[in-house]
């Protein structure tokens, strides 16, 4: 029985999201509200185990063994709390120690790895023996397209047509992220289709058309 | 009406309509071309196909039900392929909020019959908050940011994580998202350790993905679910990646109709619109 | 008072950016154990940050709902579904017992895959209507993505060998140039916009200018 619910049940959400390429209607707005809701609620559910796992549980073991390390996480514990003052007017100061921290652990992080990653590690990849034709027009090609980033049109008459050159490839490049994003939406649209097709599932398709075939016949009607 | 008038006019129902068509029919009934396998996904299959006893494989997760279709196939896939080498100690990790539920629902389906032991073959570390943070943390000394696993069981009472306490001790890391957290594990693992990672994108995350490997940051990348479907057909079990390549093609070929007859459309109409 | 925590806030933001940063470059074992706890840290207080989402919703929709705008039935679907989610989250003690999963599969998994997938039908409408060859650059972009579509999907090689061929000149093409172009970008705009932030010089990310 909860099989048949589910099997039935997804399949009318999944048709409900579908009925906006009709038109906007109150059953994509429910689809979409009840997602929001759950999604957020998933994520309350989580953060609590996870400031139970990784701070309580540490404070705890530290009262019980002195360990002064431990009992500390009570500070970004109060961290914690005070980022939802920003949502208080006359104490929203206090949430900037909480987000300056945050914000300083994570830049700095990145920081530390975006430059031996994209920076060193791309142009040392684009440093290659300029003994064949592809990586001589691999090499002057990453320089036009950098040279694009920086001079755009203003200085083209310094650099020449070299930017315009940076900009067509920049084309291609935009190309193949159109074609990449087509087929990871066709993928998700498959994966939603292998839950409709099976029976019992199929079986709402028709169901659901008539449905919309009856709303624009009676809108037709109307405007008549 | 004139051919120019015709193919001008709006005709987004029937797109619909034709869209929903190419992908349902060869679903329903398969017509069995050839899915290529891409070397980038070849080259994951022999760096986890060449596991030595005692190796380390982190899977990381951003896996969530918007990406589910495109990123769990080849997870599974992927799990499936370590649990089948002997003694290769496998660690789940998550870094999305939905991650770890796939993550069980994985291994329940691959190790249902209980051929490998939890604690000693494989550990599921369960969703760490904080982003880049949490994998910098779980890098530099998993034991000093964890207390417990996903299961609430003790991480010292893991005995698989005696000898394992960050990024130097992992053999392999395979990331499977669809947003930066790919670049966290290479600025945190790679970047300091030298840790070699692979990745398992969505297409979208893809050609950024490409210009890692084509550089040697990175070891593979499995390609949606085109990877998904190769990494299936490399293992011998061809699964929904595999099915969903057919309704892929036509849906594809009708991409580039339209695109031909909406270009016809505008020089024919003397580039008006 | 407000001021002392701006400049408290200033001061944490370059103390713990100095701090990681030496330790990346100095190999020192105090210095090690303090960057790791101000990481650790840094997850604790990751853990707060996700229940921003649900405070600001929970405040704007308890809102429509009071006031009984016309949305109003909707909110009130959007916070029961929240209450029942962290409820029966709460009560089973994981996110992978057989009742929260069972509720999660139902609902969270067919919407969320619904509600990306759609936009695949809004790109087919899109690709007929909208994408134009009005210039060279414009034309580069949609022979690229032809090529490289016939690339990613088999039919492609079956068509003709050549044309996934010419794709993936074209793929490496752009991986090799714009991609890589890309991501030397991003590494040092990221690199320009953090130390601007740590330095004091960008101060949106904390609530604006004082």
């Amino acid at each position: 029985m909860t099989d048949l619910i589910m099997a039935l049940g997804s399949t009318a959400l999944i048709l409900m999201i579908y009925t906006i390429l009709y038109r906007e209607n109150p059953a994509f707005r429910i689809g979409e509200h009840l997602m929001v809701g759950a999604t957020v609620g998933h994520a309350v559910v989580l953060a609590v185990f996870q400031i139970r796992d990784l701070a309580f549980l540490k404070v705890q073991q530290g009262m019980n063994t002195g360990n002064l390390g431990q009992m500390a996480y009570v500070v970004p514990i109060l961290l914690g709390v005070a980022l939802y003052l920003q949502f208080s007017k006359a104490y929203r100061h206090i949430a900037r120690v909480a987000i300056a921290f945050m914000l300083s652990v994570g830049i700095t992080l990145s920081a530390r790895g975006l430059i031996s990653v994209n920076v060193i590690g791309q142009i040392k990849g684009a440093i290659v023996p300029l003994n064949n034709v592809q990586n001589i027009v691999y090499t002057v090609g990453v320089v036009c397209v950098l040279l694009y980033f920086v001079y755009e049109e203003r200085l083209s008459k310094a650099v020449g047509p070299v930017p315009k050159v940076g900009r067509w490839l920049l084309m291609v490049t935009m190309g193949a992220y159109f074609a990449n994003s087509i087929m990871g939406r066709l993928s998700i649209v498959i994966g939603t289709l292998d839950t409709i097709l099976p029976a019992p599932n199929l079986y709402l398709i028709p169901v659901a058309l008539l449905i919309l075939i009856a709303d624009a016949w009676t809108r037709s009607k109307k405007k008549e | 009406m004139t051919v120019t008038e015709m193919l001008g006019r709006n005709y987004k129902e029937i797109i619909y309509l034709a869209l929903f068509a190419s992908l349902v029919v060869p679903m329903i009934r398969p017509i069995g071309l050839p899915v290529p396998i891409d070397k980038t996904t070849a080259d994951i299959y022999n760096r986890v196909d060449a596991l030595q006893p005692g190796d380390v494989v982190v899977l990381g997760s951003n896996i969530g039900a918007a990406i589910y279709a495109e990123v769990y196939p080849q997870y599974i896939a992927i799990m499936e392929h370590v649990f089948r080498k002997e003694g290769v100690r496998l660690i789940l990790v998550d870094h999305g909020t939905e991650a770890p539920i796939f993550a069980e629902r994985a291994l329940t389906e691959l190790n249902a019959a209980g051929r490998k032991t939890y604690g000693v073959d494989y550990v599921h570390l369960g969703y760490i908050a904080g982003d880049e943070a949490a994998i910098s943390g779980l890098c530099r000394d998993l034991h000093a940011l964890l207390q417990v696993d996903y299961s609430g069981n003790s991480i010292s009472s893991l005995s698989m994580l005696d000898d394992i306490n960050g990024a130097q001790d992992f053999t392999i890391v395979i990331d499977f998202t669809a947003s930066a957290d790919s670049q966290f594990w290479l600025n945190q693992a790679y970047a300091t350790y030298g840790t070699a990672i692979a990745f398992g994108l969505t297409a979208v995350k893809v050609p950024d993905a490409y210009a890692y490997y084509t550089a040697g940051q990175i070891f593979g990348i499995v390609e949606s679910l085109k990877g998904a479907a190769g990494y299936e057909i490399l293992i011998g079990r061809p699964g929904i990646a595999a099915k969903g390549m057919d309704a892929q093609s036509i849906a594809h070929l009708l991409y580039i109709v339209l695109m031909i007859l909406g270009n016809l459309a505008y020089f024919m109409g003397g580039k008006k619109k | 008072m407000s001021q002392i925590f701006k400049k408290t806030a200033s001061a944490v933001l370059l103390i713990v950016a100095v701090v990681l940063t030496c330790d990346y470059f100095i190999k020192d074992a105090t210095l090690r154990a303090v960057a790791n706890d101000m990481n650790n840290w840094a997850v604790v207080i990751g853990a707060f940050a996700l229940g921003l989402g649900a405070y600001s919703l929970t405040v704007r929709h308890t809102r429509a709902i009071y006031q009984k705008r016309t949305t109003w039935p909707y909110s009130a679907l959007l916070l029961g579904t929240m209450i029942v989610f962290i409820g029966l989250g709460l009560f089973t003690g994981s996110v992978s017992s057989p009742q929260y999963n069972w509720i999660y599969t139902l609902i969270v998994q067919p919407l969320s895959s619904a509600l990306y997938g759609m936009n695949a039908f809004f790109i087919a409408s899109a690709s007929y209507r909208a994408f134009r060859a009005r210039s060279i650059e414009s034309g580069l972009l949609l022979v690229a993505a032809i090529f490289l579509m016939l690339l990613n999907a088999p039919i492609g090689g079956v068509i003709h060998p050549i044309l996934p061929q010419i794709g993936k000149m074209i793929w490496d093409l752009s991986g090799a140039t714009g991609m890589r172009a890309i991501l030397i970008g991003i590494g040092i705009g990221t690199l320009a916009i953090g130390l601007r932030i740590i330095i004091g010089q960008e101060k949106t990310p904390l609530g604006g200018a004082d």
